[in-house]
């Protein structure tokens, strides 16, 4: 993709090689054609915005910029086009006008950055609280991190349509595990259209790490942005920041890392299985399936100390090995796992109303999907063969075998298959890497970290691609961190496939997507009624709070 | 005898339920809440005030008229041979007073402005809207074979026939149906619309609210077993049937609702359609003298 | 005949002072309480005119209707008092259509039978036309109108000429036991359905009675339907030879309960509603009758009584809800079901549409439960499939009935969305009467069933034949525990807003015409269904005026269009004057009846 691309528009851009198959370049001068550009990438076929960055670069380039990151997985490459946005003049040209996996990116840099995308479907906020004021915008750097400006308190909901009603799902609703208000119109029980309002857990993650804490203090914290993905996200900023760096990471802890993302992914499918049979009233199943995920917590607990949150990743490798002794414990709990969760997949597949609570419900087609760029179990029910540890890959999948399933239905059932089948894939995983671990060390030895590199990265989360990009910055900490998680992708998917369904079906269509509305959202807390804010302090740092 | 019914009409249900929740924690492999869970959790609702969205009356009044016509609907059943208050042992009398404890609910529900209460007495009224009349068509039945609607009448003229059998399964189906057990729990007490046409109501008119739903339940299931016990026992014996048909009847149906998922509301619908079909046809055949 | 002549002064007084409602209203309700009074005495007497002999007497049956009539004529009338408009000639309508409905049923001869028929024809007409500016009125008038005539009156005439011309007399107590050709029953059976709203002639009814007033329709619904039950019932106890049309009875009747009750469910004005429900409990009614006909022995007495105490029943809770639909009808100037809140507003109203509403879905411990119950009774154990099937029928339209009224019942809940205000006084007198007597037949049907000399042991009882409901023990058990659990358990008033899950949510309701979708779907079929037939009709019309006649043809048929067109265009040009046309009908009539009288030799 690259060579193409370079042979039709390289000659007005400028050139930056990030890693081995990433390229960004960057729109000096004729702005127009920058819809061209970028309806070129998107028009080949195995290509998805992969994420986009907002940064204030106002100290070193005297501008704003705004970077599109494109993957095509099957020639393994990432391009990156930049563009530069004036102060005095905030406009850039909408990608979202075109294609609409681009619409929150650019609400999100609307709201935290103050860059207005000419001519967006949908302007309206996403990510700051609703009493927030205008012209504030976080994420520039003369803004104070702890300062929480008061407003009035509104949100333009869209207008239900003739004849219909509102029936709100949320931000409190018993199927739900995070606050999230889904707007659902409805006519009776069939749902006619459906308005989405998200962001109640933002917490402001990326302002925090920007320059208050350095490289290893920022992978903890990324590994809380999710309740239950965290160790993909921190896997993919120790990447980021490896591959912005050029260190290598030993192969050891590329194994050790390998061997704890496929446990991660183990204990979320079976909670996710346990849920979607809860919302559809089969408790037995839900109460089973824990039942079964309880080993693989416990397996979690012996080999890193901790249950979910496994702290063990660093920049440069891993900070424990595993040891040898632990491998028996491995490969038992393996063996009664495949032998329940066979028995499990039996008793659901054969729960006839169970099956008839999810054959045909909430079905995404494949063209779909491709719009609005999902990623996950979420694209592959619905025929879109991407996984990233195929597409990028990355830690030690290249050098394991494995099968990625895909369905083409595209209905709730085709999710639950395709989690299943990862599910056995997994533990598949697992025993290749258990037998093939190399020795040596767990850490690399480097030097300090340059300034000013880009690196960017992904990881594949329970959920889908998790991409996290870094622009190192100095005195040993990061400049800009911008983290997309897959359900960031796959709520703005969600409308769609709740359209045409009955209110009975909604809590069930929601929860196949499998949203971590934590992983997606990152606002201060403001507490209305009292006005006062909550910040969060992680011991020493730049800056006081009045 | 009926002084026991009369007893055990309105304080057994909620401690059949704990049973209910235990054997369904057996199956689940797990320990689960203690026999008299449901009791503490009706007593603690009942002890507590409620909060009103509406100064309605009919909100206000709905739990009361529920429970009366719940314990109504127990006490109009034979406990041994004879119903505690004899209004008339008669099964369309029954009927009625079922459609008046889902008139209570639905209006009740009715009366506030929210759309999950109205989505489940939208969702109550369709399924009585369906099963009602399949209900009826089993009752025609077996008026149609022993020429009675008492109770106590049929099982006195009632003999074994292909029909008859037909009617006592499609009675088994309906009883299940509107006790609302899982997959047809569609209405009340649910995570798909926060518990429907209960849920703006808290404290103690919840709490009568769920103790008229687990009398419902009793009523119902007791009126399968007399159905069962009574053409073959009399007097206090018959009651001991009935109370052995009853608990028997009552925990097969908790093991099947464990291994089910809720119905959608036109899935259920369509299921009740069937019903009726069926239960057409057993009619004609009971007409033609099987 | 006291009520009589109250009656005629009331209709005077509206004919020369045209504004003087109370008046009107008044003196007709002290006519109805005069008519209660004298059908309990007891009525027997002769009048001669024009050489006619005229006998108004009360036999058990006639005292049942009469006091029907006069209940509801009562209560409407205190009602009217406040409510209605005078227009034209309505105020003088309004007692000659009640006078003509207690004189129909104590008529003893067919003359006065078709005389007073026709008069109460003309007079609801009148009524109905009120509002003779709305297109909708207009519409609906003149469907009432030719249907009423062409399927009502028609065969009645035919009929009844047959009868005289077979036997010479006219007379009840001439005819009884006497042997008329089943085409006879047949045409008098197709009359007094087309007058009941049986299908297929059921289409007058759901447009005649929302445009009328309220209190016209209560009358309408309630009390003029009514009288086609007495007449049939009359032709039934008269002559023999009604098996034949039993088994045609009962499939209409049962077809009726089903569309009537599936149309009302999808409705969206509340009177057009509450006119699919008359339809269905018409339904019930000639059910009853016809299992009466079919049954025998303890059987059939209890379809009668069922019958009857149905009559009964209908009567009081459809006049209710009507006049109570006038109450929102004259607070909101509205009758669709958007309306919300008015319970605020109008907490009487809404109490007793609740007690109408309870009654009208046969919910015990109200009177709808009673006649209900013993219609089931009847049928069910009938050991006839046909029957059995009518019975599980029912149960289902009477469940359709409790999910169309519930939408009713929407209109009182929530945040108001229009301008109300309780309903006057003497309005809500009237509408209390008769909630009163709906808990009150409930609880005591026995009262009711004594009219008819029929024994069904104690007053709170009813026992016929091994079947039993003690309805009285049973409303006692119901308040009693209601009650005890009340002060047991009262509820304190702790207020605060519906809860919208978190964030503030408009509109947030299930729309009235959303409800029950699946089985909705079924009557919007049915109307469908309807509609196209309307359409085939109109369009077999179309093709058959735009074919080109011979020249045989048009010799003879010229002349008669011509005659026709001409006609057409006197009665057009009249109507724009609509005092003329009213002129002009009562002429026509009476050019009618003078030329029957000639016919039949009297003159």
């Amino acid at each position: 993709m690259i060579r193409e691309f370079e042979e039709k528009f390289g000659s007005t851009l400028e050139k930056k090689v990030i890693a081995k198959n990433k390229v960004l370049y960057t729109l000096m001068v004729r702005r127009e054609d920058f819809p061209n550009i970028i309806n070129y990438i998107l028009s080949r076929p195995n290509t998805r915005l992969f994420t986009m960055v907002g940064m204030d670069e106002r100290n070193t380039e005297e501008a704003f910029s705004v970077t599109y990151w494109f993957l095509d997985w099957k020639d393994n490459e990432v391009i990156g086009i930049r563009l530069y946005v004036p102060e005095d003049e905030p406009y850039f040209p909408s990608v979202g006008a075109f294609h609409k996996g681009a619409i929150w990116f650019e609400r999100e840099v609307q709201d935290l950055l103050g860059l207005k995308a000419e001519g967006l479907p949908d302007p309206r906020r996403l990510v700051l609280p609703d009493d927030w004021p205008e012209g504030v915008y976080p994420l520039r750097e003369d803004f104070q991190y702890c300062h929480s400006p008061a407003g009035t308190k509104s949100y333009p909901y869209r207008e239900p349509p003739e004849d219909s009603t509102v029936h709100p799902m949320g931000p409190y609703h018993v199927a739900l595990d995070e606050p999230a208000h889904f707007r659902l119109f409805v006519k009776g029980e069939e749902i006619v259209d459906v308005d989405y309002r998200g962001f109640y857990s933002h917490r402001g993650i990326e302002k925090l790490a920007r320059g208050r804490l350095n490289y290893n203090q920022i992978v903890f914290i990324a590994e809380r942005i999710c309740g239950i993905c965290g160790f993909a996200h921190s896997v993919a900023y120790a990447q980021a920041v490896e591959e912005a760096a050029g260190i290598e990471v030993p192969d050891r802890a590329r194994y050790i890392r390998t061997i704890l993302l496929e446990i991660e992914r183990l204990h979320s499918h079976l909670l996710w299985l346990g849920v979607a049979a809860h919302l559809t009233g089969f408790d037995t199943a839900f109460m089973r399936s824990w039942e079964i995920r309880e080993q693989v917590m416990e397996l979690a607990e012996r080999l890193t100390g901790n249950r979910k949150t496994y702290g063990l990743v660093l920049v440069g490798g891993v900070r424990r090995d595993l040891l040898d002794y632990r491998k028996s414990l491995i490969l038992e709990t393996l063996k009664n796992l495949k032998r329940e969760f066979d028995e499990l997949v039996d008793m659901l597949v054969s729960t006839k109303s169970f099956v008839k609570r999810c054959e045909g419900i909430g079905v995404l087609p494949k063209e779909k999907a491709r719009e609005w760029d999902t990623a996950g179990p979420l694209a592959r029910a619905s025929g879109i063969d991407y996984d990233t540890r195929k597409g990028l890959p990355y830690a030690a999948y290249d050098e394991l075998s494995f099968d990625v399933p895909v369905y083409k239905d595209g209905d709730v059932l085709a999710r639950a298959l395709v989690r299943i089948d990862e599910v056995k894939e997994s533990i598949s995983l697992l025993e290749q890497a258990i037998d093939t671990i190399p020795g040596g060390p767990v850490m690399a030895e480097f030097n300090e970290i340059p300034s000013w590199k880009e690196g960017i990265s992904a990881v594949e989360a329970p959920r889908g691609e998790n991409t996290h990009y870094v622009m190192t910055g100095e005195v040993n900490r990061i400049y800009r961190w911008r983290v997309k998680a897959p359900t960031y992708n796959n709520l703005q998917a969600v409308p769609d496939m709740l359209r045409g369904y009955t209110i009975a079906d909604a809590p069930l269509i929601v929860a196949s997507i499998d949203p971590c509305y934590s992983c997606t959202e990152r606002v201060q807390v403001v507490d209305v009624k009292s006005g006062k804010t909550k910040v969060i302090s992680l011991g020493g740092g730049i800056g006081t709070c009045p | 005898m009926e002084i026991i019914g009369a007893i055990i009409a309105p304080f057994l249900p909620p401690l059949l339920d704990g049973v209910a929740r235990k054997v369904k924690a057996m199956i689940q492999n797990r320990v689960g809440p203690s026999i008299l869970q449901t009791w503490y959790d009706i007593i603690t609702l009942l002890s507590m005030d409620s909060i009103l969205p509406t100064s309605s009356l009919a909100f206000r009044l709905a739990p009361y008229v529920a429970l009366a016509s719940a314990l109504c609907m127990a006490l109009m059943l034979p406990y041994g041979s004879d119903a505690i208050i004899n209004f008339g042992g008669d099964l369309i009398a029954f009927i009625y007073v079922f459609t008046l404890f889902s008139a209570a609910l639905v209006f009740g529900a009715l009366s506030v402005d929210n759309s999950y209460s109205h989505a489940g007495a939208n969702r109550e009224l369709t399924l009585s809207l369906v099963f009602k009349p399949l209900f009826a068509i089993t009752i025609g039945i077996f008026a149609l074979k022993t020429g009675s609607l008492s109770i106590t009448e049929i099982a006195r003229s009632i003999s074994l026939s292909p029909s008859i059998i037909g009617a006592y399964l499609l009675l088994l189906y309906v009883t299940y149906v509107e006790s609302g057990f899982i997959p047809y729990d569609i209405a009340e007490a649910e995570t798909e619309i926060l518990e429907g046409p209960l849920t703006e109501y808290s404290g103690r008119l919840l709490g009568l609210f769920k103790w008229a739903l687990q009398i419902k339940r009793f009523a119902m299931i007791w009126l399968f077993a007399s159905f069962v016990a009574l053409p073959v026992a009399k007097g206090a014996a018959a009651f001991a049937l009935q109370l052995l048909v009853f608990l028997l009847t009552y925990l097969l149906m908790v093991t099947y609702e464990s291994l089910n998922a809720r119905h959608r509301l036109d899935q259920a619908t369509k299921q009740g359609v069937k019903g009726i079909i069926i239960g057409v046809i057993i009619m004609i055949i009971a007409w033609l003298g099987w | 005949m006291l009520f009589a002549v109250l009656f005629t002064i009331a209709i005077i007084i509206g004919l020369l002072r045209r504004e003087q409602v109370k008046a009107v209203g008044l003196l007709s309700a002290l006519a109805s309480l005069t008519l209660i009074v004298g059908a309990f005495n007891g009525i027997n007497v002769t009048y001669s005119i024009f050489g006619l002999e005229f006998t108004f007497m009360t036999d058990t049956l006639s005292r049942f209707f009469c006091i029907l009539v006069g209940i509801s004529g009562f209560a409407v009338s205190i009602y009217t008092t406040e409510y209605m408009e005078p227009r034209h000639l309505n105020l003088a309508a309004y007692p000659a259509f009640i006078l003509s409905m207690a004189l129909i049923v104590i008529s003893r001869d067919f003359l006065g039978f078709i005389i007073f028929w026709e008069l109460m024809t003309i007079a609801s007409y009148i009524l109905i036309v009120t509002y003779y500016d709305s297109p909708e009125t207009k519409r609906a008038s003149l469907i009432y109108f030719v249907a009423m005539h062409a399927f009502n009156t028609a065969p009645l005439l035919l009929a009844i000429g047959a009868i005289y011309s077979n036997f010479g007399t006219l007379s009840f107590s001439a005819l009884q036991g006497a042997y008329v050709p089943t085409w006879v029953i047949w045409a008098f059976l197709i009359g007094f359905m087309s007058k009941a709203g049986i299908f297929p002639i059921h289409f007058w009814l759901p447009e005649a009675h929302p445009v009328a007033p309220s209190n016209v329709s209560a009358l309408l619904s309630g009390t003029m339907l009514k009288m086609a039950i007495y007449g049939m019932i009359r032709v039934i106890e008269l002559f023999p030879g009604s098996e034949a049309i039993a088994r045609t009875m009962v499939v209409l009747a049962v077809l009726t309960i089903a569309v009537g009750a599936i149309m009302a469910l999808v409705q969206k004005d509340i009177k057009r509603l509450m006119a699919y429900s008359s339809v269905d409990n018409m339904g019930y009614l000639f059910l009853a009758l016809g299992a009466y006909i079919m049954l025998d022995g303890t059987l059939k007495k209890i379809a009668f009584l069922a019958l009857l105490l149905h009559a009964f029943n209908h009567l009081v809770f459809k006049n209710l809800l009507f006049m109570l639909s006038g109450n929102v009808l004259h607070a909101t100037g509205r009758k669709d079901l958007e309306l919300r809140g008015l319970g605020k507003k109008m907490p009487f109203t809404a109490a007793m549409m609740v007690v109408g509403i309870l009654s009208v879905s046969a919910v015990p411990p109200l009177n709808g439960f009673i006649s209900k119950w013993l219609i089931y009774q009847a049928t069910f154990l009938s050991k006839d499939p046909l029957l059995v099937g009518g019975g599980v029928v029912s149960l289902f339209a009477s469940a359709l009935t409790l999910a169309a009224y519930i939408k009713i019942y929407r209109i009182f809940g929530g945040e108001p969305n229009v301008e109300a205000h309780e309903a006057a006084p003497l309005m809500l007198a009237g509408e209390s009467i008769l909630a009163f007597l709906c808990v009150a037949a409930g609880i005591f049907p026995g009262v009711i069933a004594g009219l008819l000399d029929v024994e069904v042991g104690n007053p709170w009882l009813i026992s016929l034949g091994g079947a039993t409901f003690n309805a009285l023990l049973f409303a006692g058990v119901l308040l009693s525990i209601i009650l005890a659990v009340a002060i047991a358990l009262p509820t304190k008033k702790n207020l605060d807003t519906p809860w919208t899950t978190g964030e503030p949510a408009e509109k947030f309701e299930q729309r009235p015409e959303h409800m029950f979708a699946p089985v909705s779907r079924w009557g919007e079929k049915l109307g469908i269904i309807g509609r196209k037939i309307e359409k085939k009709l109109s369009a077999f019309e179309r093709w058959y005026s735009s074919r080109d006649m011979g020249y045989l043809d048009e010799m003879v048929f010229m002349p008669v269009i011509r005659l026709m067109a001409g006609t057409s265009y006197v009665i057009r040009e009249l109507s724009k004057n609509l005092n003329a046309l009213l002129a002009v009908t009562f002429l026509v009539l009476f050019t009618i009846i003078l030329t029957m009288a000639v016919l039949v030799g009297v003159i």
